[in-house]
């Protein structure tokens, strides 16, 4: 079957001139890979600045200048988006591909009523009478979990909560039926009963169908409860990837080791150290061998001067490190 | 139960807002006590009052009835000016040092501004002790003399609790303190806290809605549900035999970052009830799997349990 997304070796920079007009590039994404197969729930995860949000960017094409892609591909379902015009992309960002951000009220357009946005939403897609398109919208909203559907047609965005609106915005991504739903941080903010029923929707829409999700997300609770598959990105680069029940019971990376460890609060309340207290590597002046050396408990000789490349290890998971 | 004075009790502590015809019901009756240097978690989903109780310990709001006593001074009515000769022993950490630290000023005169308005200190003496404090957090000298937009959220939360512990307070009240950090940085500060704890005797209230934080950190819990404890007990009370179907949600709605454990969940059914208007009877009782119709008609207060000091309001248990 074919993989629903395919990233290969994603490069995002960017590039800016400082006072004096020289040009500075700060070198984002270092080479991203990511594989989603049907019916699965992908976790990205890593910490603030590792790339997840950007990755998210350049998968859709919606970089903003100075950020630039300057190498890799996108496959959506064997189709590559990064050679698409900006009219061939637009079919498919709300259609084939549905999005959820974070924050539900910059998705919303609080100018429009719910059952508006997303009658209009289906109709700028396909060729749909409002009738139908409305009633699509209704049994939508339903799915999600908002109570009265019918009434919350004639509700503004301002008149939700912050789990009913994150529930329309879900309702906004799927209602073109699409093969890829990409999550940014869907649950961050949410309180944990809220978080669950929103979390078991995207599980519903995924398992067992031809579709695939990507939750980014810095909650490895997330990830190990929800997804099959990880990709844990530190710095740009995704170092260790493959199926959850492997990488988080076993990690191979001294990173992804480190990050499960400060996942272990009580541990680490009670001094023991997970990672040495030095912030990520400036993306202006990357070091030449691997980008997570500095930081790095098992560091050899070797890791500050060659980057380590992709080793398949054995049950599909893939690392970056010159020792794993 | 800790047979010496609390350093803190607050008793039926009712905080209503009014505005616009109408009224937010945000604390309705809760009763607390710490003891000195007791750590004390206070946990609930937005809106149920977690907040709002945090500021009236620190009278930043006036309990609309109750009472709080500190150290033995019965503060509730107490003005700005006489509260001011008790904020050196009653400091407040807030959830984002962004929007609680001012920008224009360096992260060393940050530091210094309590020593500055609440001791005696000559200018030299300040600044070694603004030294000793940063090494107490952790913070490199460098970071002294930099602005509050130079740092990253995890060096500003320790100058904040540098900032919170140098008038040497009995009480440290932390609104949230790591939920905007990263895991790394979140793990760091809790190991900061809890030895802080230790060297000082410090008591502390930990607001959260990261019970895993609180599970770390906290020596007793309190469960907070529409502006009501409806839960208090020790940790291991909480976190291994709780009562409470409220509770129990909670902590089966927590994800475990092992994909080994599956916990079993318990449903949780609609949406919260609005503090504006407040169901007669148990808040919980609308979303609750177990409720029968009695919940719903009477209150019920919070009842001592057997087992030490744990006590739950729910009349099925």
């Amino acid at each position: 079957m074919t993989d629903i997304l395919k990233v290969r070796g994603l490069r995002t920079h960017f590039i800016s001139r400082n006072a004096v007009n020289e040009i500075r590039t700060a070198r984002a994404l270092n080479g991203v890979d990511l594989t989603l197969p049907p019916g699965r729930i992908l976790g990205v995860v890593g910490e603030t600045g590792a790339g997840k949000s950007l990755t998210v960017q350049t998968i859709l094409g919606t970089l903003k200048a100075p950020a630039e892609r300057v190498a890799g591909e996108v496959e959506l379902m064997g189709q590559r988006l990064d050679t698409m015009s900006e009219a061939e992309l637009n079919r498919h960002r709300g259609a084939t591909i549905g999005l959820v951000v974070q924050s539900p009220v910059t998705s919303l357009d609080p100018r429009v009523r719910v059952g508006d946005q997303l009658v209009r939403l289906q109709r700028a897609h396909r060729d749909i009478s409002r009738a139908d398109a409305r009633a699509r919208a209704i049994d939508m909203l339903k799915r999600v979990g908002v109570p009265s559907p019918q009434d919350r047609m004639k509700t503004w965005p301002h008149e939700l909560s912050g789990g009913m609106a994150q529930r329309v915005v879900i309702a906004m991504a799927l209602i073109n039926d699409p093969v890829l739903l990409i999550a940014d941080e869907p649950t961050t903010g949410l309180d944990v009963t809220v978080q669950a029923q929103i979390l078991d929707l995207i599980r519903d829409l995924v398992k067992g169908t031809d579709r695939g999700a990507i939750i980014v997300t810095h909650d490895l609770g997330v990830v190990a409860q929800y997804c099959e598959h990880v990709a844990v990105m530190y710095s740009g680069v995704v170092v260790e990837q493959g199926p959850v029940g492997e990488v988080f019971v076993a990690p191979r990376h001294p990173y992804t080791a480190a990050l499960l460890a400060a996942a272990d609060l009580a541990a680490a309340a009670s001094g023991q150290r997970s990672l040495p207290p030095s912030t990520p590597p400036n993306l202006y002046d990357l070091p030449s061998g691997c980008l997570f050396a500095p930081r790095c408990p098992k560091v050899q000789p070797v890791c500050a001067t060659e980057p380590p490349v992709k080793i398949s290890q054995p049950a599909q998971v893939e690392t970056r490190c010159h020792f794993a | 139960m800790n047979t010496s004075e609390p350093l803190l009790s607050v008793r039926d502590a009712v905080k209503h807002f009014r505005g616009g015809g109408r009224t937010v019901h945000a604390l309705n009756g809760v009763s607390l006590s710490i003891a000195p240097g007791e750590s004390v978690g206070l946990v609930g989903e937005s809106g149920s009052g977690k907040t709002t109780l945090g500021r009236l310990i620190l009278r930043l709001e006036q309990a609309t009835s109750g009472s709080v006593v500190f150290d033995g001074h019965d503060v509730t009515t107490w003005r700005e000016g006489r509260m001011r000769r008790l904020r050196p022993s009653v400091q407040m950490v807030f959830q984002s040092p962004y929007a609680s630290l001012n920008p224009r000023m360096k992260i060393g005169a940050l530091i210094e501004e309590p020593l500055k308005l609440h001791t005696a200190l000559s200018k030299e003496d300040r600044k070694k002790e603004v030294r000793a404090l940063a090494s107490r957090v952790a913070l490199s000298e460098v970071l002294l003399e930099r602005h509050v937009n130079q740092a990253s959220g995890g060096q500003l939360q320790r100058a904040s609790i540098a900032r919170a512990i140098a008038t040497k307070p009995k009480l440290l009240v932390l609104d949230e303190p790591t939920s905007s950090l990263d895991l790394s940085v979140r793990a760091e500060i809790l190991s900061l806290l809890s030895s802080l704890k230790e060297e000082h005797g410090m008591a502390m209230l930990f607001i959260s809605h990261d019970l895993d934080t609180v599970h770390a950190i906290c020596d007793r819990v309190c469960v907070m549900y529409l502006g009501r404890i409806v839960e208090t007990g020790s940790r291991d009370a909480i976190f291994r035999a709780p009562l409470h179907p409220y509770t129990r949600t909670l902590l089966s709605a927590q994800l475990s970052a092992d994909p080994r454990v599956r916990r079993e969940r318990m449903p949780i059914l609609g949406e919260p009830p609005s503090p504006l208007r407040l169901p007669p009877g148990c808040g919980f009782a609308a979303r609750c799997p177990i409720a029968e119709p009695a919940c719903t008609t009477k209150a019920i207060a919070l009842t001592a349990k057997a087992e030490g000091d744990h006590a739950v309001a729910c009349i099925k248990t």
